[in-house]
Order: C-alpha cells, then sequence, then structure tokens
C-alpha cells in the first residue's frame, strides 16, 4: 500500500509529513537562465546516475505523461500545480512505485529531493533525504559556498535548502473558532501554517499546512526539531478542541452522521461539498463516533474523489457533471469496501 | 442564495476577502460579480514580484547608491540587480558572489542570519533524533539514560518476539548490540 493510504503517528490529525532539499548543480546557471544545451544536459545527467541512486527509482520526462496523470500527481502533493504546467521540456521527475520519494528535476532549481510519509514522520524523513542527498552528490557535485551553504535559484531557500512541512487536519480548532489563535501563534513561532486553499476561497477540508521559513543560519535538525515540536504543540490544540465538542456529543454525532448521509447516499457530490463531508466524517471517524470507516478508507476518500483521480479510474476525460456522479459511485464503493 | 448586491438574481459566487484575519464573505451572482470585478479575479501576484518589492525597499537604505547596485551585473549569466528585483531569483551561483553587498543584510532580513551553519557538502551525516522536550527536564546523566534505553529496547525485544514481529526485533536487536560495544 502506498504511503498516502496508510495511517502513520498521530494520523488523527497529522495527515502527512515532507522534508524536501532543494540542490543546484555546480558550474550549471540555475534553471531560469539556462539554455537548451544546458537545460538537456541537467535532465541527461540525472537520468543517467538514477539507477546508481537506487531506492528503486525511475526517471520519467514530464512531457511523457498525459494531462490527468500530471494532475494526480499534484492532487498526491508530490509535484506542485505550476510545474505539472510547466512548459519546459527537459523537466522531469525521479520517482519509485511507492511514490513516498519523489525527486523533481528542472523546476525552480536543477534539483528538488522530496520524500513523504503519512503521520508525523518528520525524523524518519529527514534522515531519508540526507541518504539519498549523500548518494546524489558523490554522483553530481553540487553548487555550495561557504558562507551561504547550498545555493539556490531564490534566496528564501538558501542555506539548508531544507524545507519540511506537515499537512494537518484541524475541523476542530475550526469549528470552535481557534484556528486563528493557532495561526498566530505558529506564525510567530517562525513557522509558517496555512490552509490549503482548493478551487474556491475556503480552505479545503479544513486542512492546513505547517512548515519552516528559515533555511538559512539554522541547522536541519534544528529546523525538524522545532518544525515537530510545533507540530505536537498544534496536535495537542486540536485534540483539546475535540474532547471539547465531544461534550456536546449528541449535536457532534448528529453532525457527522449526517454528513456521512449525505455522501453514502448522494447520486450526484460536487468537488466543493466532497472535501467538507470527508472532514466531517474523518472528524468522527477518529472520535469513534462512526464505525462504518477506518483510517484507510478516509485517506482513500480524500484522494480518490480529486477530478484527476476519479478520471484516471475511469481512464477518458469527464465533464463536470459526469465526474460528480461517479465521484458520488467512487464514495459509495469506499464506503462499503471490505477491508 | 440571492444576491446580496442586486437581490435579484441567484447568487453563485461567493467572494470573501480576509483584512488582518478580519474576514468578511458576501454572495452575488456572476453578473454583479463581473460588474464589482470580483469574477476571476487573477491579479498577477507571485512570491517573486513581492520578493524584488521587499528587496528594493531595503537596498534604498544602504550605504552603497541605488544606481551603482543597480547596475551591478553578474558576470558569468548576465543577471543584473535589477533583474533579480524584477524576478526575485538569482541566475547562476555566482550572482550571490556579485550581489553579496546588497543581498547579506536582506538575507538577514529573511532568515534572521546571513551564516550558513547546516550541513557540508561530502561531510559526515549524523542521524537526527530528536529527544523529547519532557525528557531534558530531567537532570538524568548520560550514563544512566543510556542504562534506561537499554532496558527499554529489552522489553521491546521480548515483546516483539512474543508477537512474532522478527524483522523488528532483529532491528531492536542490533541497536541493543551497537550499544553494547
Amino acid at each position: 500500500m502506498n504511503w498516502y493510504l496508510q495511517s502513520g503517528k498521530d494520523s488523527d490529525v497529522i495527515i502527512s509529513s515532507r522534508v524536501r532539499l532543494s540542490r543546484n548543480i555546480e558550474g550549471v546557471p540555475f534553471v531560469q537562465k539556462c539554455n537548451e544545451e544546458e537545460l538537456r544536459s541537467i535532465n541527461s545527467k540525472l537520468k543517467e546516475i538514477v539507477p546508481s541512486i537506487g531506492y528503486g527509482l525511475k526517471f520519467i520526462d514530464l512531457k511523457d505523461l498525459d494531462e490527468i496523470s500530471k494532475q494526480t500527481l499534484v492532487e498526491k502533493h508530490l509535484i506542485s500545480p505550476e510545474f505539472a504546467k510547466s512548459k519546459n521540456p527537459y523537466s522531469a521527475i525521479i520517482i519509485n512505485d511507492e511514490e513516498n520519494i519523489c525527486i523533481v528535476v528542472n523546476e525552480e532549481d536543477h534539483i528538488k529531493i522530496q520524500v513523504f510519509s503519512s503521520g508525523l514522520e518528520v525524523e524518519n524523513l529527514i534522515n531519508l533525504a540526507i541518504e539519498i542527498d549523500q548518494t546524489m552528490e558523490k554522483l553530481i557535485p553540487y553548487s555550495f559556498n561557504k558562507k551561504y551553504g547550498y545555493l539556490t535559484a531564490c534566496p528564501t531557500n538558501v542555506g539548508t535548502g531544507l524545507k519540511v512541512s506537515v499537512l494537518a487536519h484541524l475541523p476542530a480548532l475550526t469549528i470552535t473558532g481557534n484556528i486563528r489563535k493557532v495561526l498566530n501563534a505558529v506564525n510567530n513561532l517562525g513557522m509558517n501554517l496555512r490552509g490549503m486553499y482548493g478551487e474556491g476561497s475556503k480552505v479545503e477540508g479544513d486542512l492546513y499546512q505547517i512548515s519552516n521559513n528559515q533555511t538559512l543560519g539554522v541547522t536541519e535538525k534544528e529546523i525538524t526539531k522545532n518544525l515537530k515540536l510545533i507540530s505536537q504543540k498544534v496536535i495537542e490544540q486540536e485534540r483539546l478542541a475535540r474532547k471539547f465538542l465531544a461534550k456536546k456529543s449528541v449535536d457532534l454525532e448528529d453532525k457527522v452522521y449526517r454528513d456521512f448521509g449525505v455522501l453514502s447516499n448522494a447520486v450526484k457530490l460536487s468537488e466543493n461539498e466532497t472535501p467538507e463531508f470527508i472532514s466531517s466524517v474523518k472528524l468522527g471517524t477518529d472520535l469513534g463516533i462512526i464505525s462504518e470507516l477506518n483510517d484507510t478508507k478516509v485517506a482513500k476518500l480524500m484522494l480518490e474523489t480529486k477530478p484527476a483521480s476519479i478520471q484516471k479510474r475511469v481512464g477518458k476525460l469527464l465533464s463536470i457533471e459526469e465526474q460528480e456522479i461517479e465521484r458520488a459511485k467512487i464514495v459509495k464503493l469506499i464506503i462499503k469496501e471490505d477491508e | 442564495m440571492l444576491c446580496q448586491n442586486c437581490g435579484k438574481n441567484e447568487a453563485n459566487i461567493r467572494y470573501t476577502q480576509i483584512i488582518n484575519g478580519d474576514k468578511k464573505e458576501i454572495a452575488l451572482c456572476s453578473k454583479c460579480a463581473k460588474k464589482l470585478g470580483v469574477d476571476e479575479l487573477e491579479l498577477p501576484i507571485n512570491f517573486n514580484s513581492f520578493l524584488g518589492d521587499f528587496f528594493n525597499d531595503y537596498a534604498e537604505t544602504e550605504f552603497l547608491p541605488m544606481l551603482q547596485t543597480n547596475e551591478l551585473k553578474c558576470k558569468t549569466c548576465g543577471m543584473t540587480y535589477s533583474d533579480f528585483i524584477n524576478t526575485g531569483v538569482f541566475g547562476c551561483s555566482d550572482c550571490y558572489e556579485v550581489f553579496s553587498n546588497p543581498i547579506d543584510s536582506l538575507l538577514k532580513n529573511l532568515h534572521g542570519t546571513a551564516k550558513h551553519v547546516g550541513r557540508l557538502p561530502n561531510g559526515k551525516a549524523e542521524k537526527i533524533e530528536i529527544e523529547q522536550p519532557q525528557k531534558e527536564n530531567k537532570a538524568n546523566s548520560e550514563e544512566s539514560d543510556k542504562e534506561n534505553k537499554k532496558k527499554n529496547l529489552e522489553r521491546d525485544l521480548e515483546k516483539a518476539i512474543k508477537e512474532e514481529r522478527y524483522e523488528d526485533a532483529a532491528k531492536i536487536r542490533d541497536e541493543i548490540k551497537e550499544m553494547n560495544k
């Protein structure tokens, strides 16, 4: 089972963790200033070393992927929406079957090493990322400066080139109106907490991302430690808020089962409303109110109801209405699925 | 729901404005939304354009006169300082040297410092382990910490064997071996 369908540590609140290292190849301009020949050589250099990196990684040129496949990668947060639209013919990804390692080639920087896990798992991830990084730097010399560390196109990433982030599900803090306080506190601590926006302006499915801002003048350990501590604080606050909600158990149970009722019975489900229902039934599952679902089913609901995933499953492009009908069918199938 | 602007048509666009955390929401029909200019409003704002302005503003207070700073040019990739201000990204590794003077104070603004303290290439990487803060409070000596850890591991090993998780058991056994060295 791929990492995004597994349940991890503290996964009642933390859906997933990600560690990213930005790197550039020594003696080659950053992507924006590269000519065609340089871009091509970065692409072929990386293609060449993939077998030596190991981990079952495969090199895939972005131009060889169809639009839906690219969008499913975006929906799994493996690549950025901007990268999926990249016109650069030498953009590529290096990915394994488990999809817990995804190295992006020729985005803003030459190399972006990314590793993923479900739940709060930042320590194992940073160690894995560094392990991959060390293997790679023996094969390609990186651009490094004694004073500024690993050099990146954008000065916000320079130094360690490290961004650690977690995706948190914070429905109780949202319902109780405490999310703003948490946002302020986290942002004051030099970390970045922001909502994951969907199509509309509302934070989609009460999902928030916490990540570090500072990459220079801090060690990899400090960044990881701070992010873990802050995540644990957020988890604590969210669980407190859930306990408070559970006091009015009838109201909560009613809301959760109403939303579950829509998911299990609707014939059409729109892209906008579905994350809200899923957020609610996830909360119900985590609090033991709903026994019909489990962690894997909830993870499937979150992922397999996204537009590209639906179309990938069906194997063709669908109109919005066809997607809504298909989404309702998929939701019913997942709910009824045997464990 | 009816449009909150004209009160005639069915609202199909929800416009949210957040200023300093104050959230205001208004439901509009597509006609009014277009009229008010909130229909699919997509300003060409990206992070980089913000960054450029941020840096530019800072550079004005530098001792170096603006003109001189703007004329700085990286010989390797041809990037000028004003290019950087417009795009927010550097062209190549050498830009960091060429623009070192103006960007040092800006990096301090972004990161609080302008000096790398993290890993070095080809250096030995120590495994990163994060101890829980509760444990830090106890003034345990390193020795007894080690003893405790060993005891815990031994307990885990027993449990793993009992539960027939042999793969885990092997890992724990190796860890204990490592500690006894």
